[in-house]
């Protein structure tokens, strides 16, 4: 037997232990690491793509008529001209390709002609004239509305990558530990239940952060958020990775069956997408389905981090989505720790 | 010491353990033997407090086990559940760093027990790319790392070539001569025969035996006496109280209904000519255990 004796453990050294642990184990798992952030990254290259070939390849550069009421019209022509895109105050030339109808801190912008002209460089010299992104409308001749898909989906991209971190690289491997015995191992030791969930986190925080600078940096060199929109944003980002988290752990709480929990992780991020309104326009939605959404603490990041990306109105103040989302991942993360079982015979 | 009195546990309506009660001492090596599904592993999880009985109580030296006291327990649990991609000595460290050592002692700890248990070389392999022997071995480690006061281990030697159970039993003698209870269970009951003082038999939830070895041996042998003469062993069939079991020429098998009986058949022999051998049939592990069990 050798000499030393176990010491009272520290927590913050149970805690460093096991984060530095799982920060070697999730870079030792190769597939398992880029699979967290394979969602995310497949997602936003397809959405970037989709929204190129729709809005912008090989579309003619604007030729714009300006109308309305002089007090709007000065200032963004200022800011057209000096974003070198060839405006006039009225159809002289005929040769326009497209028109802006700017009237009480509102703006219609109208594609005309066969061949549609870029329309994301009018829209953001219209935001930069000081019109909010929410009272700008953009359609075709026929009526047919058009839909910055990068801006739009923004917010539905960073939900999918926190989610995938948080369901697919946080619960299914701690399912994988209970499957395999490690933590029945772990259960022995005199590390509480609290610290070893806590512990999960730093490293996939850290993922989850790549996320959300990746997406705050697009959103930024787009021009989609102000610098007070970005402080919002961050918080925003904070409190939904944080949330999803606490449901990640309440998922795997249990559970000893990995390729389930694997399944249920996949569908997860799909369904709340779908139910966070962020997909299906709100418009279409009837009034009982969107009461019902908007109960979801997924749909509350949509909306949240919606209203500085999208420019979308939530249905009700961001700081009140705030407060509920803290207070849900409270609740859920101490009822985690609290169900939390080492194996599923200690139930 | 470690006492278990009255240790009850039920799942759903099933009742898996009834009325468990048997001490491990200080410097005893205890087996713990019985069928798959006897209630062995429930048993060590209520020992070790990561499960709570429906009654009974576990105590260490007369006190309660409390959840701050499994520090002080090494335990190797059946279902192995080390990190498969995490090397051999930066696992244990990390085990020992959980328990709550400094991680010079960890560090000493380790390189001590991989030295023991023959890893060495192994220590900067993966878990996953060590042989299964190699990997129980690092099992065994797992457990021992923090220096234990009591050793509870589930299956220690399932997986063992021959000369890796003498190492590790070798090791886990030598925690016992120091004092450290140890109680471990197992199938392969020629290991259990060689190496424990103490023996506990379990049977579908309800201790059935218990005891050292040799009171166990005491309890359960037969009166049955083998002897080998320099002669023809036939005329003990014609001795008083005495029934003939097994006979051939020199040797014979008999049971004898009094000790006197047998002591009586011991005199004529020697009235007879040198006898070789006289002994009186001890039971082994393997029958006591299918006898109470049965």
């Amino acid at each position: 037997m050798t000499t030393s004796r176990a010491t009272t453990p520290r927590v913050r050294s149970a805690f460093y232990e096991l984060s530095a642990s799982n920060a070697r184990e999730l870079y030792r798992n190769k597939k398992g690491s880029f699979s967290i952030l394979f969602m995310f990254f497949f997602l936003l290259l397809l959405i970037v793509g989709l929204n190129f070939a729709v809005n912008d390849g090989n579309r003619p550069e604007p030729i714009v008529a300006v109308t309305g009421a002089a007090a709007g019209m000065t200032p963004l022509l200022v800011t057209l001209d000096s974003r070198g895109v060839e405006a006039t105050s009225a159809r002289i030339t005929g040769e326009e390709n497209a028109t802006i109808n700017v009237n009480d801190n509102h703006a219609a912008v109208v594609l005309t002609g066969q061949d549609p002209p870029r329309w994301i460089p009018l829209v953001e010299a219209i935001e930069a004239s000081g019109i909010p992104y929410a009272n700008i409308a953009v359609q075709d001749e026929s009526g047919f509305a058009q839909v910055d898909l990068l801006r739009a989906n923004l917010p539905a991209v960073a939900a999918i990558g926190f989610m995938a971190i948080a369901f697919m690289g946080t619960a299914v491997p701690l399912v994988s530990l209970r499957q395999r015995g490690t933590l029945r191992l772990l259960g022995t030791t005199p590390v509480k239940k609290l610290t070893f969930i806590a512990a999960q986190t730093p490293v996939r925080f850290a993922s989850g952060m790549v996320v959300a600078l990746l997406v705050s940096v697009i959103s930024i060199a787009m021009g989609y958020v102000s610098v007070v929109g970005l402080a919002r944003l961050t918080a925003t980002f904070l409190l939904g990775l944080l949330m999803f988290f606490a449901f990640a752990y309440l998922l795997a709480s249990r559970s000893r069956n990995a390729e389930l929990i694997n399944h249920i992780s996949a569908v997860i991020p799909v369904l709340a997408l779908f139910a966070s309104g962020e997909v299906f326009p709100k418009q279409i939605l009837p009034e009982p389905v969107l009461v019902a959404l908007n109960v979801l603490p997924t749909t509350w990041f949509a909306q949240a981090a919606g209203t500085d990306l999208s420019g979308t109105t939530p249905f009700i103040d961001v700081y009140l989505l705030w407060a509920m989302m803290l207070a849900v991942t409270i609740g859920v993360a101490l009822l985690a720790a609290r169900i939390f079982v080492w194996d599923d015979r200690d139930r | 010491m470690l006492d278990i009195r009255g240790v009850t546990k039920s799942y759903g309506t099933r009742e898996v353990l009834t009325d468990v009660s048997f001490t491990v001492g200080d410097g005893c090596m205890t087996g713990f033997v019985g069928a798959n599904g006897a209630g062995k592993t429930t048993t060590m999880r209520i020992i070790l407090g990561v499960l709570s009985p429906d009654e009974g109580t576990v105590l260490i030296d007369s006190v309660p086990v409390t959840a701050s006291d499994r520090r002080r327990f090494g335990y190797m649990p059946e279902e192995r559940g080390l990190y498969p991609k995490m090397k051999v000595a930066e696992q244990l460290v990390y085990l020992a760093r959980l328990h709550g050592l400094s991680p010079a002692s960890a560090r000493r700890n380790t390189a001590d027990l991989l030295e023991r248990l023959g890893l060495t070389e192994r220590a900067g392999d993966t878990v996953e790319s060590l042989s299964l022997g190699n990997q129980q071995r690092a099992q065994i480690a797992a457990a021992l790392v923090h220096d234990p006061e009591f050793l509870v281990l589930d299956e220690p030697f399932s997986g063992l070539d021959p000369l890796a159970v003498e190492v590790v039993m070798s090791v886990l003698a030598g925690y016992a001569a120091q004092g450290a209870p140890v109680l471990f269970s197992s199938h392969q009951l020629d290991i259990v025969e060689r190496l424990c003082d103490d023996l506990v038999i379990i049977a579908d939830g309800e201790i059935r035996a218990n005891g050292s070895g040799e009171a166990l041996r005491e309890q359960h042998s037969s009166p049955r006496f083998e002897i080998r003469t320099e002669g023809d062993t036939g005329w003990i069939r014609s001795q008083p109280g005495i029934t003939v079991i097994d006979f051939d020429g020199d040797f014979a098998v008999f049971e004898a209904e009094t000790d006197a009986a047998s002591q009586a058949v011991l005199r004529h022999a020697i009235t007879l000519g040198a006898v070789q051998t006289f002994s009186q049939q001890r039971p082994s592990l393997a029958t006591i255990f299918k006898e109470v069990i049965a």
